[in-house]
C-alpha cells in the first residue's frame, strides 16, 4: 500500500513519521514516501523561530487546543531524551507584554509556571502594564526537520523532490492515500479561499544576552503585529509583521525598519546587536486548520486524501497533535480498505 | 589640602567597583587602582556572577538585604539600557531545587529578585530527585565584559590603572592619603587576616547556547549558569584548600552531577576548566583602620572576604566602602586644618 505525503515542512514529516511509527509494523506493506519541492532549510517551518504559543484566542476552536496540548506533551516528554538537542529541543522562559489586562489564554495550564507579572517586572517594559510570564518550549526548524528527515530514512521512507501538481498525479501512478501537507501552496492542488498567507518577515541578530522570549501583544492590530523578540540556539529572531494576504516573500524595507525599531525600542541593548539575517514566510494562515479525509474520483477508482494544512503561525505548535489526528483518520482509511477486502474474500 | 590621593589596591569586581563608587561619592578625591591581577585572571572571572546572595554569618541579615538590593537595582537599571550587552548584565530566569524540604522556605532575598514563587508539580516534575523547588528571575554579571566595562568608565573619569604588586600596604605610604583595600583572597597575606580562608571552586565553562535557564541545587553545590557565550557548571566548595590547578576527577563530578539536572549538557562542547578561591570569611571586612608606623598613619579601608557572594553584594558594599573613604577625607581635612594652626 503507498501512501504518498505531500510537503517537507514539519506538518509533512511529523505526519509521515507518526503514520510510520504507529501502522510500519502492522502493516507490511506500507509503502511510505514523502514529496515535496522544498526540503529543509527551504521551508516555511524552517525560518520560523520556533516558540511553542498558541495564539491568544482559540479562534472557537477548542480541537486545536487539544491538539496543542498534546504537542506540547509530547515535545516535554522528549526533553531529558539524548535526541533533544539534536531535535532543537529545549525549555525557555519569557514574557507576553500587553497594554491592558486580558484574560488567561486557552494554554495557560498546558505551559510551565504560568504566571502574571509583577510591577517590578513591568518596569523592564515601559508601555506595557499588563503581562504574563511562563516556560515554554523551543523547536527549531532547522534542527527538527533533518532530525525527523534522518528518522524516516532510516526507517525506509522515500524522498522525491518534486513538485506536485495534483493529487491524479499521484493516484495514476498507483498511489493509494495521499496526505496533503502543502501549507502555503495547498491551494495549487485544490482551491481554498478560506486559505490566505499571513506574510511575516522577520530579522535574525547575533544577540546571545537574551534568554527569554518577549512578545508583545497589541489587541486592537491582532496577532503578530506587535513586536517580538524570540532567543534561538544560534541567533535571536526579531519580528512583529503580519500582513494578511500579501504573497510576496521578498523582503521589505519599510518592514525592516518596523522590526528593527520596536525592537530596540522594547530592547535597548539590540541596538549593538549584529544583523546576521533576515527572512520573509507566509503563514498558512485559514478560519481553522484543515484536517479532514476526503474521497477524490480518479476514473473509476478512489483515492483517498487526508487534508493536514492551514496551521497558520502555530504550525509548530500544534504539529504533533495534528499528525497524530492525521494517523488516526489514515487507519480508518485502513480499516476501510481490509473490511472490503475480506469482504471481496469468496465464501466457501 | 590638595586633593586626597586614593589607592584601590585589587581589579577585582570588588576592586573596581570601589574605586567607581568613590569616584561617584568623593569627586574631590583623585582615585588610583594598583593590582598585579586583571581581567580575565581575577577570581571574579571565574565566578559566574549570578545575583543570588551567599548569607555571612556574622553580618545582620537586614544588612546584607540591603548591600544585595543597592546591587540589584544598581544592576537591573544597566540590563534594561542600551549599554546592558557592552557590560555583560542580563536577566535570567530559572530554578532552586531542593531534594528536602528547606527550613527556610523563604530567603531574605525572595523579595528582591523577580517574580519569586514555588515551582509548581509541573516544572519539579523534570527533577525527579528534587521534591521542592523555588522558580525566579535574576541578573547575571558576566566577566570579562562586566570587569573591562567598569574599567572603561573609571577611565573615563581619569582614574588611572597600575598593574604593580603590592606586598605591604606601607609601601603606598608616601604616595597616597588613603588605601583601600580590595584584595580578596590576596588579604591573607597583605594583611596577615588569619579569619579569612580560601574555599576553592572548580568550575566548568562549557558551549551550550540552548541552555536558557538556570538551575541550582540548594545545597549550592551544583549548579548551572547560562552566561552570555558560555555555560558556567559547579562546583565545589573546598575549605581552606588553596590549589589554582584544575583537578580532573573533579571536572568529571561536576559534569555528571549538571548532566543530571539537565540531561542536555552531555552535548556540551568545548569545555574550559577554572579555579578560584573564594575569598571567605564569617562577614565580609567592611571597615577603617588607621595603621601606625613610627610616626606615621595610614588610612585604610577595608572591603574584602565576600566568599562565595561577592557578585551579590558588590555595589552595596562598595558603596559603603567609599562612604568610609568619605570620613577618612574629613578626617584629613580636620587633621590638615589642625596642623594649620
Amino acid at each position: 500500500m503507498r501512501v504518498a505525503v505531500i510537503g517537507a515542512g514539519v506538518i509533512g514529516l511529523s505526519s509521515a513519521l507518526c503514520i510510520q511509527e504507529q501502522f510500519q509494523g502492522l502493516v507490511p506493506e506500507l509503502e511510505l514516501e514523502v514529496h515535496a519541492d522544498r526540503f529543509t532549510p527551504h521551508t516555511t517551518s524552517d525560518g520560523a523561530a520556533g516558540l511553542w504559543q498558541p495564539y491568544l484566542s482559540d479562534r472557537g476552536n477548542l480541537q486545536e487546543t487539544l491538539w496543542n496540548k498534546e504537542t506540547f506533551e509530547y515535545l516535554l516528554g522528549h526533553l531529558h531524551s539524548p535526541a533533544a538537542k539534536e531535535m532543537g529541543l529545549f525549555l525557555l522562559s519569557g514574557y507576553n507584554l500587553f497594554t491592558e489586562p486580558v484574560p488567561d489564554p486557552s494554554w495557560k495550564n498546558i505551559v510551565l509556571g504560568f504566571r502574571n507579572l509583577t510591577p517590578k517586572e513591568l518596569e523592564l517594559f515601559p508601555g506595557y502594564s499588563y503581562g504574563w510570564f511562563n516556560t515554554a518550549l523551543m523547536l527549531e526548524g532547522r534542527n527538527y526537520l533533518p532530525w525527523l528527515t534522518n528518522r524516516l530514512t532510516q526507517r525506509g521512507v522515500k524522498f522525491f523532490h518534486k513538485k506536485i501538481e495534483s493529487f491524479q498525479e499521484l493516484f495514476s501512478q498507483g498511489v493509494d492515500v495521499v496526505i496533503n501537507c502543502t501549507g502555503m501552496r495547498s491551494g495549487e492542488l485544490q482551491p481554498d479561499p478560506e486559505l490566505q498567507p499571513g506574510r511575516g518577515q522577520i530579522i535574525k541578530v547575533l544577540a546571545p544576552w537574551v534568554k527569554h522570549f518577549i512578545i508583545t501583544h497589541d489587541v486592537k492590530s491582532g496577532i503578530y503585529r506587535s513586536p517580538y523578540v524570540i532567543p534561538g540556539s544560534e541567533f535571536t529572531v526579531l519580528g512583529g509583521i503580519y500582513q494578511h494576504g500579501n504573497w510576496s516573500e521578498e523582503n521589505s524595507a519599510q518592514d525592516h525598519r518596523t522590526v528593527w525599531e520596536s525592537c530596540c525600542r522594547l530592547l535597548p541593548a539590540l541596538q549593538v546587536a549584529k544583523i546576521v539575517g533576515e527572512w520573509t514566510g507566509l503563514r498558512p494562515a485559514r478560519p481553522q486548520v484543515r484536517l479532514e479525509r476526503e474521497s477524490i474520483r480518479h476514473g473509476n477508482l478512489q483515492g483517498e486524501v487526508i487534508h493536514n494544512y492551514g496551521h497558520g503561525g502555530f504550525g509548530i505548535t500544534i504539529h504533533w497533535g495534528c499528525a497524530m489526528a492525521a494517523a488516526r483518520l489514515f487507519g480508518s482509511i485502513l480499516q476501510e480498505k481490509r473490511k472490503v477486502a475480506s469482504s471481496a474474500q469468496p465464501r466457501l | 589640602m590638595a586633593a586626597p590621593k586614593v589607592a584601590v589596591v585589587g581589579a577585582g569586581v570588588i576592586g573596581l567597583s570601589t574605586a567607581l563608587c568613590i569616584v561617584e561619592t568623593c569627586p574631590s578625591s583623585s582615585v588610583t587602582v594598583l593590582s598585579d591581577q586583571f581581567s580575565p585572571n581575577t577570581t571574579s572571572d571565574v565566578a559566574a556572577g549570578m545575583l543570588i546572595p551567599h548569607t555571612y554569618p556574622g553580618t545582620p541579615i537586614h544588612v546584607q538585604k540591603q548591600w544585595f538590593k543597592d546591587t540589584f537595582t544598581y544592576l537591573f537599571a544597566i540590563s534594561n539600557s542600551a549599554e546592558a550587552s557592552e557590560a555583560g548584565i542580563h536577566l535570567v530566569s530559572g530554578w532552586q531545587v531542593f531534594k528536602s524540604t528547606p527550613k527556610e522556605e523563604l530567603p531574605f532575598w525572595s523579595d528582591v529578585v523577580l517574580g519569586f514563587r514555588p515551582m509548581s508539580e509541573a516544572e519539579l516534575q523534570k527533577f525527579p530527585q528534587h521534591r521542592f523547588g523555588q522558580a525566579f528571575t535574576t541578573l547575571k554579571c558576566d566577566c570579562p565584559p562586566y570587569l573591562l566595562w567598569l574599567e572603561k568608565r573609571l577611565k573615563a573619569t581619569g582614574v588611572q590603572v597600575y598593574n604593580r604588586k603590592v606586598a605591604d600596604l606601607w609601601e603606598l605610604h608616601r604616595e597616597y592619603d588613603i588605601i583601600v583595600n580590595c584584595t580578596g583572597i590576596g588579604a591573607h597575606q597583605l594583611v596577615g587576616d588569619k579569619k579569612l580562608f580560601p574555599v576553592r571552586g572548580q568550575v566548568l565553562q562549557v558551549h551550550a547556547p540552548w541552555v536558557k535557564n538556570f538551575i541550582r541545587d540548594g545545597d549550592g553545590l551544583t549548579y548551572i549558569y547560562p552566561g552570555i557565550d558560555r555555560v558556567t557548571l559547579g562546583g565545589t566548595r573546598e575549605k581552606e584548600s588553596w590549589s589554582l590547578s584544575p583537578d580532573p576527577g573533579t571536572t568529571k563530578d561536576i559534569f555528571d552531577r549538571c548532566c543530571s539536572l539537565e540531561a542536555s549538557l552531555q552535548e556540551a562542547q568545548d569545555i574550559k576548566v577554572k579555579v578560584g578561591l573564594r575569598p571567605s570569611r564569617q562577614c565580609v571586612r567592611l571597615e577603617r583602620e588607621v595603621l601606625s608606623q613610627g610616626g606615621a598613619k595610614l588610612l585604610v579601608v577595608h572591603n574584602y572576604g565576600h566568599g562565595a557572594g561577592g557578585f551579590s553584594v558588590h555595589r552595596g558594599t562598595a558603596k559603603e566602602a567609599a562612604r568610609l573613604v568619605g570620613e577618612c577625607i574629613v578626617a584629613l581635612q580636620g587633621s590638615s586644618s589642625r596642623a594649620k594652626l
